[in-house]
């Protein structure tokens, strides 16, 4: 054992260094001389000397910095009223990641540490959702980037704005032999700029700065989506002189107006609208801000028009009476006009592809007059390689333009078309309307009562149960409901624009469980209970998300609608089989997830969030659920198994 | 795409001129028609019970056996098809029979979640 008190005194790095350099080549001619003698009879000739020790640095090499570029660029991520940024530690970063923990204080903003770059980037995808602004997810360079683009890609086929931050080393002769050149690229950005709005690779720190604002800008504009600055490794770990950021400006970000639908072609669909027999009103992306359902609900009044909500956002109360989404079809067959804002897909509003062999193409039940009125900002933001372009269907009367940024002047235009004599015919259709809502309602009650004991438990009964501790709060329920059968749709009171938020943009699977944390991160202090349905695959693609949940205490209740499949991909399978009459015993195999089954709580549990279950008799549910709202008011995630129907 | 398995089970199917009569439709046992339920995909898009989804109609209480063996044969919409190969007319008849044996579901107006 050593003794403490006879230490010997500490050496300063560059005496050892010094130390080491003098003694090298000694002790390596000792040894080399040593083992010659071992192994081989003596030589006269000399052994080979070793090279002088390559780590010694040059004479003048400043070991320490005051200040580097990466602080100034914590001063201009300060700017942009950021409050989280999501990632996992890299080390194309780490001069920025030093930074935001120490110069920037870990505040505005916050590091959120994930353990996936997909979790990353989702979260900031469901935060955007709610908090109505931009966080920023930070990714590690090639292999990170890659990891983070299936998450990227959704974000931006939802449109929704994230600032992506990456690091790369552009230069060549400062990377160090191997993983340095590994994850460094030409042209990184180019992984992901078929599905970005914009990105940019600057390579000073004033055009980093530049670059940094100008994407926080045209992120947040509608047509608003995912940007990406990757920034020089060297830029942000060179030293900062004083006179060197005397030169230094920040830009000023000034809030960009989001593009409206031009006046003239306003009041050509206000005509349209008022002189229409049975109007129909289809909202899908519309919803941008917490004004945008009240809009909405005036125009619907105005015009005594049913509305259908596609539900890529929540756009119009579920229970308005003129919320027509359960006989959507019913509705369009009668329609004489349609109104689309941000339909996203418009040509399916009208036509289908079966899938039956041969795809054919069909057009659906709809008015041989029928006319479209077509607002939306679809065409204003378009890449060329993934199919987020949709079919091409012409409208006719297409208005480029945000749809609910035009919403103020449409419904103004209503009101100067609209006579007395006009209004009180529309007011007559619209009696016969609000008759028909309740009885939707009515209808969709009648539906959950089947199947309402079973075991697995059914959809329509873990919606109620949850909807049942939800209903006297004030909450949001992140995810698709797609897969519920869409319960909570036909059966919750949903009013609000923050309680759904709608789903990923392109179905890439992984994306509702760290969604709906970042939901959750966004109403963390609000008094807001989040609280998400996650299908089983979902969640076992990014799991991780709940170490996040446990690690930064974000108060979210996932609730797993455990179906042990891959259930779409069973149903696919199936019908396979189906149509070549073959063995349908079999399509189970690549797309069940069981044996074993996962015990989710018991995940939970390991990643230090409070599991329950697995859940199998539906009237457990209740009391589980209550326990776990109690937790998530306590500031805690939770996380409930419930084996489940498939849907 | 989330509705590639939606059928539309119309009343005409039920008046359509059957392809087995009374008296020569098979008698099934629902217990068997449980198993084949699952086996045969059927809750895939229908729920384990019978209760219908998004995906497809609710099966309970079913058709008459002649109308629901037409439309296992010759689906309306988009459900696939079911040949004899695939399901036999005494595994459709097992079939038919436990969607019959499943208990009427509570009035809504008694289940305090739905109110």
């Amino acid at each position: 054992m050593s003794n403490p008190t006879s230490k010997p005194p500490k050496m300063k790095r560059r005496q050892f260094l010094k130390g080491a350099l003098a003694a090298g080549p000694a002790i390596g001619l000792a040894a080399a001389n040593n083992a010659a003698a071992q192994t081989a009879p003596a030589r006269a000739s000399s052994v080979p000397v070793a090279p002088p020790n390559e780590n010694v640095l040059p004479d003048g090499t400043p070991l320490t910095e005051a200040r580097s570029g990466s602080d100034w660029m914590v001063d201009v991520i300060k700017t942009l009223g950021i409050d989280y940024v999501a990632c996992l530690p890299a080390s194309t970063f780490r001069g920025l990641q030093e930074s935001l923990l120490n110069y920037g204080m870990n505040t505005k903003p916050e590091y959120i540490m994930c353990l996936h770059e997909e979790c990353a980037v989702a979260m900031a995808h469901g935060y955007a959702k709610v908090a109505r602004k931009p966080m920023a997810a930070m990714v590690h360079s090639t292999v990170g980037l890659q990891h983070a683009s299936m998450a990227i890609y959704n974000a931006y086929a939802d449109r929704a704005p994230i600032l992506v931050i990456s690091g790369n080393m552009q230069n060549n002769a400062a990377r160090r032999p191997n993983v340095e050149w590994n994850h460094a690229a030409v042209d990184q950005n180019a992984t992901v700029r078929d599905f970005t709005k914009w990105d940019a690779q600057p390579t000073s720190l004033q055009a980093t700065g530049e670059a940094l604002v100008q994407a926080y800008d045209l992120a947040s504009t509608a047509p608003m989506g995912p940007v990406l600055v990757t920034i020089d490794t060297d830029v942000q770990e060179d030293p900062l002189p004083k006179e060197e950021e005397a030169k230094l400006r920040i830009p000023k970000l000034t809030r960009r107006s989001h593009p409206q639908g031009d006046d003239e072609s306003l009041r050509e669909a206000a005509k349209l609208l008022v002189a229409a027999e049975n109007p129909v009103i289809y909202a899908n992306r519309y919803c941008r801000t917490e004004k945008g359902p009240a809009l909405l609900v005036q125009l619907a009044e105005l015009l005594h028009a049913p509305v259908i909500d596609g539900r890529a956002r929540m756009n119009f109360p579920s229970r308005h009476k003129y919320n027509h989404s359960g006989r959507r079809e019913q509705a369009l067959a009668q329609a004489d006009l349609l109104l689309a804002l941000e339909p996203v897909e418009l040509w399916g509003l009208t036509n289908d592809v079966r899938d039956l062999i041969g795809r054919p193409n069909v057009r659906l039940n709809r008015q041989a007059n029928l006319k479209v009125i077509h607002i939306g900002t679809e065409s204003l933001l378009l890449k060329a390689n993934y199919g987020d372009v949709q079919r091409y269907a012409p409208a006719d009367l297409p208005i480029a333009g945000d749809a609910e940024a035009s919403m103020p002047s449409l419904i103004e235009a209503v009101k100067r078309e609209l006579t007395p004599a006009r209004a009180a015919v529309l007011s007559q259709r619209g009696a016969k309307l609000a008759e028909m809502a309740p009885r939707l309602l009515e209808q969709a009650r009648v539906d959950a009562t089947y199947g309402w004991d079973a075991s697995p438990v059914s959809v329509a009964r873990t919606c109620m149960e949850l909807w049942d501790q939800l209903k006297a709060e004030d909450w949001t329920m992140p995810t698709e409901t797609v897969f519920l059968s869409d319960y909570p749709h036909r059966l919750w009171d949903i009013d609000k624009p923050h309680n759904c938020i709608g789903g990923s943009g392109a179905q890439g699977v992984g994306y509702n469980a760290p969604a709906a944390l970042g939901a959750a991160l966004a109403n963390k202090g609000t008094g807001r209970v989040t609280a998400a349905i996650i299908g089983d695959g979902e969640l076992m693609m990014t799991n991780t998300m709940l170490w996040t949940a446990a690690h930064h205490q974000i108060p979210l209740l996932a609730i797993v609608h455990n179906n042990r499949a891959y259930h779409m991909e069973v149903m696919h399978t199936l019908r396979m089989a189906d149509r070549r009459s073959r063995d349908t015993s079999r399509i189970h195999i690549g797309t069940d997830i069981k044996n074993p089954n996962v015990d989710y709580a018991t995940l939970a549990k390991s990643m230090g969030v409070y599991g329950q279950g697995p859940i199998e008799n539906p009237n457990d549910l209740g009391p589980a659920i209550r326990r776990a709202i109690d937790a998530v008011k306590r500031g805690e995630p939770a996380l409930i198994d419930v084996v489940s129907q498939p849907r | 795409m989330y509705r590639i398995f939606a059928v539309v089970f119309a009343l005409a199917v039920g008046s359509a001129t059957g392809i087995a009569s009374a008296q020569d439709e098979p008698k099934g046992t629902p217990q068997a028609g449980k198993q084949l339920f699952e086996v045969k995909g059927c809750y895939s898009c229908h729920g384990f019970v019978g209760q219908g989804s998004r995906e497809g109609p609710r099966l309970t209480p079913p058709l008459a056996y002649s109308a629901f063996l037409l439309q296992l044969r010759t689906p309306r919409a988009i459900m696939p098809p079911y040949e004899q190969a695939l399901v036999s007319d005494q595994q459709a008849a097992d079939i038919h029979a436990y969607l019959a044996s499943q208990p009427k579901p509570p009035d809504p107006k008694t289940v305090r979640l739905l109110q």
